[in-house]
């Protein structure tokens, strides 16, 4: 139960990030009655995803998404693939959600302390708790995941058994686009990082992670349809918020600043873990090098992270308005990762031809959905043109290691003394 | 020794010019509130990305004017009108 518990928090953390909250009540709120069933629909897609994904590996230790996909596409194109999807999310993705939770404590909690200080200290302690021990970290999320969902909690229920002071006139909404509809696809991201081998199936922490967040995302858009006007939630760039106050107060705020803070805590501190996990896998794919085993490479790639997030917060990333369109974009690459995983599933088992059909429509379907996510995106040509960009650094980061142990005859050595 | 009292006279003046510059150029909120009824003010909101729309407090009928494009708005505001530039 432990290690379910523990497997299941970061996918759940990531999924509760401030950035989902705000994509979930904008959605709830352009979308109207239709936006639940969006959610359904996400939700069974990626159930599905996650049986293409989890449920056929021979092997769980050795059938890594690096692993499974290099069968498929190649070593080198399946190393820069996840390492552009995952790399470009985690350094974004932090630097967006670490910013706002700063906000989020310097308006909530202590006006006099600066936001960004908070956000770095955030930024310090994930680094910290990584550096100590992988278990450490794992736990930290685990707690972090807790006080989300009973913060969260508190305010569904508050929200569920009362009503509005004053009741908002009928509020039907209307179903704008089927653009708008595939965003809920985006809601569930995150399902797919189950990182804890010491679970016997992968499949049942992603899909518990699935309707687990589902359910409450669903009860939290209704609540806020039924106290914020849908024009509102549509145009706040904090609708979470909005509904939070709306429904308790002074205290909702409270609440909901620590459903924003431990939020975007737990999902830096998952993309982080999982980070390590992906460095492993590269590492064993020979791409990147070893650093004395699994460890090291696991501190100095939380390091590395930890410089490079603090450089972009440093030099005003998160003031640009192109953060968004990057962290879309990063966003985008995952989703195609997906498709390939998926595919690449239904190629490895195509002996049972009703599971290769199932993964070949999953695929199809995301890689559809990513196609309409992209083309119309309110810069799509300069989005498209970052993910590419993203993928070819990527490709070149992964081929400059195996050339160096080709051409260098140190470094050759080394890697094969490693190897014993 | 000598270079040493130039550099620290030096930082003080420049101190002390920020001081007054800023004493001539920040208004503090109760000002603030109590000019919103005056049809010269106008209220520029320059923050952008996330420092904008990770914030709760934004003051209503605040004009969002990025500082980057500066170019692009400043001609649209009369010289007579008093203007706020809200940034943090």
């Amino acid at each position: 139960m432990k290690a379910l518990i523990l497997t299941i928090s970061i996918p759940i953390g990531v999924m509760f990030s401030p950035e989902t909250l705000v994509l979930l009540g904008n959605s709830a709120g352009y979308n109207g009655v239709y936006f639940y069933l969006s959610v359904v629909a996400a939700a069974l897609i990626l159930c599905g995803c996650a049986f293409c994904l989890f449920y056929p590996a021979r092997d769980p230790e050795q059938e890594s998404e690096v692993s499974q996909l290099t069968q498929s596409i190649g070593r080198f194109p399946a190393a820069a693939l996840v390492l552009s999807a995952r790399l470009s999310v985690t350094l974004l993705a932090a630097t967006s959600v670490l910013v706002t939770a700063g906000f989020a404590f310097n308006e909530i909690f202590v006006y006099w302390f600066p936001n960004f200080g908070f956000a770095f200290l955030l930024l310090g302690f994930i680094l910290v708790c990584n550096l100590v021990r992988t278990s450490w970290a794992l736990n930290f999320q685990a707690l972090l995941v807790a006080f989300t969902l009973l913060s969260f909690s508190v305010l569904l229920f508050n929200g569920l058994t009362s009503s509005p002071a004053k009741p908002l006139p009928a509020q039907t909404g209307e179903f704008t686009s089927l653009a708008a509809a595939t965003w809920a696809l985006l809601l569930f991201l995150g399902f797919d990082l189950i990182i804890n081998s010491r679970v016997k199936s992968k499949l049942l922490p992603a899909v518990a992670a699935i309707c687990v967040v589902g359910v409450l995302f669903v009860l939290w858009a209704a609540v806020s349809r039924v106290y914020v006007p849908t024009a509102s939630l549509t145009e706040s760039t904090l609708p979470h918020l909005k509904a939070a106050r709306a429904v308790l107060g002074q205290n909702g705020r409270l609440l909901m600043g620590v459903v924003v803070i431990c939020g975007a805590t737990a999902a830096v501190n998952g993309l982080f873990l999982y980070m390590g996990k992906t460095a492993r896998n590269l590492a064993d794919q020979q791409v990147i090098p070893r650093f004395k085993g699994e460890r090291t490479l696991h501190r100095l790639i939380s390091i590395l992270m930890f410089v490079t997030i603090g450089v972009f917060m440093m030099t005003g990333l998160a003031g640009e308005e192109k953060l968004s369109l990057y962290y879309r974009g990063a966003l985008l690459l995952w989703l195609v990762l997906l498709v390939f995983r998926c595919f690449t599933s239904a190629r490895l088992h195509s002996a049972s031809k009703r599971f290769s059909a199932i993964g070949v429509a999953i695929g199809s379907t995301i890689g559809l959905i990513a196609v309409i996510i992209a083309a119309t995106a309110e810069h799509a040509k300069e989005q498209f043109i970052f993910c590419l960009l993203v993928y070819i650094v990527a490709l070149l980061l992964v081929l400059i290691w195996p050339v160096m142990v080709k051409s260098i005859p140190a470094v050759k050595r080394h890697t094969e003394k490693e190897k014993f | 020794m000598k270079q040493l009292m130039l550099l620290l006279t030096l930082m003080i003046t420049l101190g002390a010019v920020s001081t007054v510059w800023s004493t001539e150029l920040i208004i503090d909120k109760d000002a603030l509130n109590d000019m919103l009824e005056s049809p010269d003010l106008v209220i520029l909101d320059v923050r952008t990305g996330k420092d904008w729309s990770s914030s709760e407090f934004k003051i209503k009928n605040a004009v969002r004017a990025p500082a980057s494009e500066y170019n692009d708005w400043s001609a649209s505001y009369s010289k007579d009108s008093t203007i706020v530039l809200y940034c943090a």
